[in-house]
């Protein structure tokens, strides 16, 4: 049997390569570097990623191009989710680098995991086959566990890794059943390969098929798991309080995004002509995520907590763009672009925003004071107005009011879902981000009306130069995205160019 | 010749084994091979499949399928090693520092 | 002849696996699933997927299984055989396991737009088998998965010597 070599074009990989040959130069460098010294680790996996963050730019504008036979696909939408998430990353090592030294998990092996990480998120971001895109996601996921399990000595952290981990795991079966469905019926798992079958000649029986049904039910269920949608996320809370904070605002940012990226392009791709049942599916999700995200982050004392709570309620404005992008004409699904680029603007918002609220919570941490309940922040915004400035403006870009980058993201959501005439989704968005701002709020009031307490410590934030930079940059970032949108929503609206 | 229908029909009845096994134990190693179980019926399905149709993707994702499952057991096992280091909890619904 | 085997297997398959999921001992449950893995393996023989069978045996029975003793083993699991075996809500767990095995069978039993019957294009005897077809798609065609497949190996391997080892100074 003669081995035919495919054609494959290294050079549209190259974000990819680039990314493994730094993590094994971290993981050499790292035997050579003390005890002491290990946030070089940390600034060497920094410069990495940008340099990498300017590679995956470089792959813009140049059309759809699939390579390693067509597991692996570079367009637009992916090199926007690329640069975003390398960015996200650079941003999370550079807030971790004093962090891990507070919290004493300042291993080589932080940096290593957070790029492994990442290396599954460009991969599920480019992922054109479901093979590679569950490869993807579970070296996304297995990184994750690890990462969130890192305080070794910390019993929190170790619950909340294998919480975190046995969900993660019944999840990926439960996705992964549905997967083998879809390649029962359709005989392919290439993503252009299923949408073929579907709209082939057997392709509305197959459609129609109960089983289909069920795979894209399995689907949706490990999607929502992986994204937390209520009724998926008992795990997300747990998980999240009890992370490295650190990896908190890299989850809630780095992992949500590329796991919408794989979402739309699965669901776009591949199953656009059984658009109807799955959309259906995601708007119930998109609707309970919201109501309940944003009540049940009301009830927290935990600020961290309450971050991981509203974190649910923004997964569910995300999902309500996927959904808005389906319009139904006669029963033919088109799809129109509007929502997708409104998702991806909104991550980006997102990004800037709640890995700023983390690092704020970071600043307040010390060797004996962790500083993540709403009470530790009593007083602050008097006592240091520019810290409490800062949180001020990532409160308000998470509730969506102006001059932020939340309320350009929100705007254009709702938008297009008024445009799809999702009338109730956008309705019931609105009302539900109105709730959020009740309990953003009462963290501004806490920190601005209440006086501290005899007995709670002085605040005495961090003085790292890295995270006082990063924060500086994220504020300027959230108003610079909210007052100055036009270039990112252009850059948006060209993410998806070739996709849809 | 073992009909398509045979294979489909034991692979739902491991996944559903194995979702049991997930939903209803306390141990947690237990619950992680509920799990080996959940993964071990997702391959037959792809290999009926992939006999069925004649094409070798099934057998192929299969495996990754297997790879997959072998560096989950390694990171849970370890997870699970560093939850026992300094005290014994086993059960899943003792890890319970986190209640809301 | 295969379907008699096949029977067989299953009813191996599925009886080991009910009585995993219900041991106290998780040594038992281990020795249970390994058993498991074994019929599991005839199954794949009967499929035509030799390569996989043997790679279920090697692999999967003789590495992840060894892999979870070796960690049972690190763990007391001699108080946990001792305490509650079930959640309280057990009963609900179940009757969801039931209602998922019989939605599962609806939908399995209804569905009409299953593949046609298509043999591989190797009978016993000839040449290519199925190790040297599956040898010779998983390293061109499938290239891209593979290699990011033993990126996750990597990770995974490095994360499990992190978590598991009892200090990280040297």
């Amino acid at each position: 049997m003669p081995v035919v070599i495919p054609d494959i074009a290294l050079s549209l990989a190259a974000t990819e390569i680039g990314l493994v040959i730094l993590i094994c130069a971290v993981i050499v460098a790292d035997m050579f570097t003390s005890m002491e010294n290990k946030s070089l680790m940390g600034a060497f996996s920094f410069f990495g990623v940008v340099v990498l963050g300017f590679v995956a730019l470089s792959g813009w504008g140049g059309g759809v191009r699939t390579t390693f036979s067509g597991f692996y696909v570079l367009d637009n939408l992916s090199v926007f989710v690329k640069v975003v998430i390398l960015a996200a990353t650079g941003f999370t090592i550079l807030l971790s680098l004093q962090y891990a030294k507070i919290e004493r998990f300042n291993h080589g092996e932080y940096y290593v995991m957070i790029l492994f990480a990442v290396f599954g998120m460009l991969v599920m971001a480019s992922g054109n086959d479901l093979v590679s895109f569950y490869l993807g996601l579970e070296t996304m996921s297995i990184s994750s566990y690890v990462l969130v399990s890192f305080i070794r000595h910390d019993p929190l952290s170790r619950e909340a890794g294998l919480k975190y981990f046995l969900m993660g795991a019944f999840a990926s079966g439960l996705l992964l059943y549905g997967i083998a469905l879809v390649y029962g019926l359709t005989g392919t798992t290439s993503l252009l390969g299923i949408a073929k079958t579907l709209g082939g000649a057997n392709g509305a029986a197959i459609g129609a098929d109960p089983v289909m049904v069920l795979a894209l039910i399995l689907i949706v269920a490990g999607f929502g798991f992986k994204l937390a949608f209520v009724p998926f996320h008992m795990w997300l809370p747990d998980a999240y309080t009890g992370a490295p904070t650190s990896i908190t605002a890299f989850m809630s940012v780095a992992v949500k995004m590329a796991t919408v990226a794989a979402l739309m392009r699965v669901f776009f791709i591949a199953f656009p002509s059984v658009a109807g049942k799955w959309n259906l599916l995601l708007w119930l999700l998109a609707v309970l995520s919201m109501v309940w995200g944003n009540f049940a982050a009301i009830a927290q004392t935990s600020l961290k907590r309450m971050l991981a709570y509203s974190s649910i309620a923004h997964a569910g404005y995300v999902l309500m763009g996927v959904v808005a992008t389906s319009s139904f004409v006669d029963g033919k699904v088109v799809f129109l672009p509007l929502g997708v680029s409104a998702v991806l603007f909104y991550l980006l918002a997102y990004m800037v925003t709640n890995l700023g609220a983390f690092g704020m919570l970071i600043l307040l941490c010390r060797e004996d004071y962790r500083g993540d309940n709403i009470e530790d922040w009593r007083g602050v915004g008097r006592a240091h107005p520019w810290a409490g400035l800062a949180f001020l403006i990532f409160f308000l870009s998470l509730a969506g009011l102006p001059p932020t980058a939340g309320f350009v993201g929100k705007l254009f959501l709702f938008g297009a879902a008024i445009q799809n005439e999702y009338y109730w989704l956008a309705v019931i968005g609105i009302l539900s981000s109105a709730v959020s701002a009740y309990y953003y709020f009462r963290v501004v009031m806490v920190m601005y009306m209440e006086t501290r307490a005899e007995s709670q410590p002085v605040v005495e934030f961090s003085k790292a130069p890295s995270l006082l930079a990063v924060l500086v940059i994220l504020v300027v970032a959230t108003l610079f995205l909210g007052i100055f949108p036009g270039g990112f929503i252009e850059a948006a609206r060209g993410s998806i160019a070739g996709f849809i | 010749m073992v009909p398509l229908s045979h294979y489909l029909a034991l692979g739902a009845i491991m996944f559903v084994i194995g979702v049991a096994g997930v939903l209803m134990r306390r141990n947690a190693i237990i619950i992680l091979m509920s799990i080996e179980l959940m993964l071990n019926a997702v391959n037959i399905t792809f290999v009926g499949f992939a006999r069925q149709l004649g094409d070798l993707t099934g057998q192929v994702f299969a495996i990754f399928v297997i790879t997959v499952a072998a560096a989950e057991a390694a990171v849970g096992l370890a997870i699970l090693i560093a939850l026992n280091r300094d005290r014994t909890i086993l059960n899943v619904d003792e890890v319970n520092l986190l209640k809301w | 002849m295969e379907l008699p085997f096949f029977y067989l297997f299953s009813v191996g398959i599925i009886g080991a696996s009910i009585l995993m999921v219900t041991r106290a001992n998780v040594i038992h449950a281990a020795l249970l699933l390994v058993l498991t893995f074994f019929f599991l393996s005839g199954v794949y023989v009967l499929a035509g997927a030799e390569f996989l069978a043997v790679v279920q045996i090697l692999l999967y029975a003789g590495g992840i299984m060894v892999l979870y003793l070796f960690s049972i083993m690190l763990m007391s699991v001699d108080v946990a055989v001792r305490l509650r075996q079930f959640h309280r809500q057990t009963i609900f767990a179940m009757a969801t396991a039931v209602l998922l095995a019989l939605e599962i069978w609806m939908v399995l039993s209804r569905g009409t737009s299953y593949p046609a019957f298509k043999s591989f294009g190797w009978g016993i005897g000839a040449t290519p088998g199925n190790v040297e077809a599956l040898g010779s798609v998983l390293y061109t065609q499938f290239l891209f998965p593979f290699e990011v497949a033993s990126v996750l190996l990597l990770a995974a391997m490095i994360g499990a010597i992190v978590l598991a080892k009892r200090t990280i100074d040297r």
